[in-house]
Order: structure tokens, then sequence, then C-alpha cells
């Protein structure tokens, strides 16, 4: 018998996603089917996997792509599905720790994937939304209330958004590199 | 080739890709081998192993063999390149490894 729970994760919050799978699999729920702020479980024993996302390069259509899962397989990882290039792996917990990057460096390539799809979606907003915000504030500054500009509003929004998430990002990059002058 | 390549130092987990595809290898092939070559101390992860053979690969270190019939587990084999850049680097370790125990009086046993 399957559950499903709706819940969105931002993209740069996809370690908290991890655990969150993580904790679901501890209380034996294990799972099977994703897709866009959509989540299958089914029951299984209590901890019985572990979960990892990771961002691919490319489409998960695409040859390359595809090689990586099958590769991934070969390994004893498990491919559950994806959300446009986010891909959901998990893996038995009894074959010991689960990770996909063994050092800081591959790490750093798979935030800097993550980054630039950010910044290319601020971009994408910057140029939709851009007009619509600077009449947001200026109606704002010159106190002009009844031409407030929602549209405005709501692009000011997701810019500030995408800018805490890129430098959440950012942070990360910054401390694993810090963490690199030290070792690999 | 030449004076540029003495100055590279490659990472831990590249010496032990280049190490093990002397003989043909396939990608879990790679991870089993080098955590038997040390011991279980390095154990390399799927996505780092493969970001690391797609690089080696540009860098004409190692090369694909062609899929045998049926198989999907694609081989890879080191290169003449390849075996230069391992063999440059077991001189840098020799020296790192001599300065250490110079220094601190030690061996390698203790």
């Amino acid at each position: 018998m399957s559950k499903v729970i709706h819940k969105w994760f931002w993209a740069w919050d996809f370690e908290k996603e991890e655990k969150w799978l993580n904790t679901m699999s501890e209380n034996g729920m294990k799972l099977c089917k994703v897709g866009l702020c959509r989540y299958t479980f089914e029951k299984c024993k209590a901890g019985d996997y572990l979960y990892k996302l990771e961002m691919l390069d490319n489409d998960v259509t695409t040859d390359k792509s595809k090689e990586y899962i099958e590769f991934l397989e070969d390994t004893g990882v498990e491919y559950i599905g994806n959300v446009l290039k986010w891909i959901y792996l998990r893996k038995n917990t009894s074959d010991g720790e689960f990770e996909l990057f063994s050092n800081i460096d591959s790490q750093i390539a798979h935030l800097i994937r993550i980054m630039k799809l950010l910044f290319i979606v601020l971009c994408a907003e910057v140029l939709i939304g851009l007009d619509d915000s600077i009449t947001f504030i200026t109606n704002i500054a010159t106190q002009n209330i009844e031409l407030i500009n929602m549209f405005g509003l709501l692009f000011l929004f997701l810019y500030i958004l995408l800018g805490i998430g890129i430098y959440k990002i950012g942070t990360k990059i910054k401390d694993l590199k810090n963490k690199r002058v030290l070792q690999e | 080739m030449g004076k540029s390549n003495e100055n590279i130092v490659l990472t831990e987990a590249v010496y032990y890709i280049l190490l093990s595809l002397y003989e043909p290898l396939h990608g879990y092939g790679i991870m089993q081998n080098i955590e038997h070559l040390s011991n279980g101390r390095v154990k390399l992860a799927a996505g780092t192993l493969y970001g690391a053979i797609s690089t080696l690969l540009d860098k004409n270190w190692i090369e694909a063999l062609k899929e045998e019939k049926g198989s999907r587990k694609k081989e890879y084999v080191i290169t003449a390149t390849g075996k230069e850049a391992v063999k440059i680097e077991i001189s840098r370790l020799k020296e790192l490894l001599l300065n250490g125990e110079k220094i601190t009086g030690g061996s390698c046993d203790e």
C-alpha cells in the first residue's frame, strides 16, 4: 500500500531533502516514485535504505546520463527516478555508507552545477520581471499606492529568494575550498 | 610531455585509478581494486570515479575499450601517456617519503 506525500524543497536544500528521505526510511517508509512535489512511499523495514540526490549535467534521457545511471546501478545503487535533472538514488543500509562524492573537488563540481542553474533562473527572472520590479519600487518610493504592481512584488520576492539560494550554495563552496587547503 | 608534467600533483583517487588500469577494468572493478590496494582506506565513490574517468579520457591518460557484444560494462585501460604520468608521480612520492623520513628520523614501518 503506497502513501503519497506532497512537499516542496528548494534546489539549494537538496541535503535537507536527503535527510528527510532518510528519516522516512528510518520510520519504515521507502521512496518508490518521485514527481514534481510528489513523493510516493511504500512500507519497508525501518532503516533499510539510504538516499542521495544528484543534479546531472545533462537531461536524464541523454546517452551520457543513461551511462552514468547504469554505472551507478552497477555499483549497487538503485535509481528511483528523476525530477528534471535531479536523480533520486537509494542504497541498502547494509552495504555501508552511501556517498556519491568521496573527495572535495567532485563535491565542489556538483555544487557549481547547481549554482549555474540558479544563476540561469535568476537571469531569466530578471529579463522577464525587471521592468515590473522597478515600477513596483518606484511606486512605493513615490507612495503611489493605487498603482501597486503585484507582479513587481512577486519578482522582487523571487530575486531575493534566489539570491538567498545562491548565497547558501556559495557559502558551501567556499567552506569546501577552505577545507581543500588542508586535504583532498 | 616535457617540463610542465613534472609539476603535476595527482590526487590520490586519480593515482589509484591509473594504477588499477594497467590491466583493463570496468568502473565497479576499479572501485573494488582501489579499496583492496589501500586495505580498505580509500573508498572511491561512484560519482567521483565517473568524473575522474571523464577527465582522464579527455587527457588521453586512459582509453575506453570497445564494448563486447551484450556486455554493458565499459572497460578502460591506461595509455602510454598515463603511464608516464604515473612514473612522474611515483618519483614525486619518493621525494616526499625520503624527506619525511630524513626529517622525522623515523621509518615507514613504525
